[in-house]
């Protein structure tokens, strides 16, 4: 599980999310649909969801692409990145109303979007190629440790637990991976 | 552990892009990134990680819907009359937020808009001598509670000691912490068995939004046993 495969950002889906976004292009919307809907599926599946569960909130993150493909912005993030943040959110969305059913009703309205719009980091597809290599290539105890937080949503402080690590152990790898991937950032700008 | 600050707290912004925190640590670190560009830039490299890891994947097959299904229900929800919004008018919120904004002194950053309703109720303010007060939000957690202080410019906060994960994020002024100083943006995380008496900025009062786990706060002076009466974090 812990080694990562390098595969490059398809640059082709960028188009199709601006055809959608010029003219709300269905051929173009099919065709993401289909390079992205079963990633997004086995993301959920990886988080635990059960197939029916994961294919709804795959339909909901579609829908929420449709409707707001203008605006995704490349000089932000990647396409996938930004599918990434979407589902993110179904996710944590999803869970609320779990929470919610099980009884807990003192509910907050947290972050509706997260985060202010990040500083433009990543303004070239090069370094989000880099930053791929740079995962890549990351020893296996620290892409592990990615993995775990990124699929599975365990806080460092939970893997911690699970694996009975000391928890600075688990912080000086979050510190350890963060480092070489930033610094495979500052080689390429 | 002793009293660390860490700017960005790295492992805290992971949790945080991965859809990993608790909803007190969500509130936290998203005021914080209003406040902190150099978090800001962490973390959007932190959600290339995850759109990385997502475009590695060796996708699933999907069974029961397909692109023809989600245009259907964008088409559907196009025809709908606009469901009016379940919220106050804007203007009602923004007269809040203004109230709020009055009362603290400070701009509040966006994630802490849906409390500027509670911020403004007086008495859900708790006082803690005449140079500090403190407010928990409502945000649902049953493990963590999220908090406002605000302490008078120059102050010293009594001694007390921290068992179990505090975080706090300065949203106005700053403090001294042994000889650091912790200004607007900064996290500061207490870990366990920390004492630690922090003095207040002399040049402005001071406001945080803290993290802590329920009773993680013990006060150490000879009036700790009131304080902890006073301050049940």
């Amino acid at each position: 599980m812990a080694s990562l495969p390098a595969i490059a950002p398809p640059s082709d889906p960028e188009d199709l999310i601006a055809a959608i976004a010029a003219r709300r292009d269905r051929m173009a919307f099919a065709r993401l649909f289909d390079a992205y809907a079963p990633k997004l599926k086995a993301f959920y599946r990886r988080g635990g969801l059960d197939s029916g569960t994961a294919e709804e909130l795959v339909q909901e993150v579609m829908l929420t692409v449709w409707q707001r493909a203008q605006d995704f912005d490349p000089r932000i993030a990647t396409l996938s990145t930004w599918l990434f943040t979407i589902a993110r959110n179904r996710r944590i969305d999803h869970l609320r109303r779990e929470q919610r059913r099980r009884g807990d009703l003192t509910d907050p309205t947290l972050f509706g979007e997260p985060a202010p719009p990040a500083e433009a980091v990543l303004e070239h597809a090069q370094s989000a190629l880099s930053l791929r290599a740079a995962i890549a290539a990351l020893p296996n105890d620290q892409a592990e440790l990615l993995q775990m937080a990124f699929f599975q949503h365990k806080s460092h402080s939970l893997i911690a637990s699970e694996r009975a690590l000391p928890l600075g152990t688990v912080k000086s790898r979050i510190r350890l991976a963060l480092q070489r991937l930033r610094d495979s950032l500052q080689a390429t700008s | 552990m002793t009293t660390t600050a860490i700017n960005p707290p790295e492992e805290l912004l992971l949790d945080y892009a991965a859809g990993a925190s608790s909803p007190c640590m969500s509130l936290l670190v998203a005021t914080h990134l209003c406040l902190s560009p150099s978090g800001r830039a962490l973390h959007g490299m932190l959600e290339e990680v995850g759109g990385a890891l997502l475009d590695s994947l060796q996708g699933e097959r999907v069974e029961r819907v397909d692109a023809a299904s989600v245009l259907q229900r964008a088409d559907l929800a196009g025809r709908l009359p606009l469901a009016a919004s379940p919220g106050r008018p804007a203007a009602a919120a923004s007269v809040a937020r203004q109230q709020a904004e009055s009362k603290l002194g400070c701009r509040l950053p966006g994630p802490l808009w849906p409390y500027a309703d509670e911020l403004v109720e007086r008495r859900r303010w708790q006082r803690l001598g005449p140079w500090a007060k403190t407010i928990r939000l409502s945000v649902s957690s049953e493990r963590e509670a999220a908090h406002l202080l605000w302490a008078r410019a120059g102050m010293r906060i009594a001694e007390h000691e921290h068992r179990g994960r505090e975080v706090a994020l300065v949203l106005k002024g700053a403090f001294w912490d042994g000889r650091q100083r912790v200004g607007r943006g900064d996290i500061m995380v207490h870990g366990d068995d920390d004492r630690h008496a922090p003095t207040i900025d002399p040049a402005e009062d001071c406001l945080c939004l803290a993290v802590t786990a329920p009773d993680a706060i013990h006060f150490t002076g000879p009036l700790g046993w009131l304080f902890d009466r006073l301050f049940r974090l």
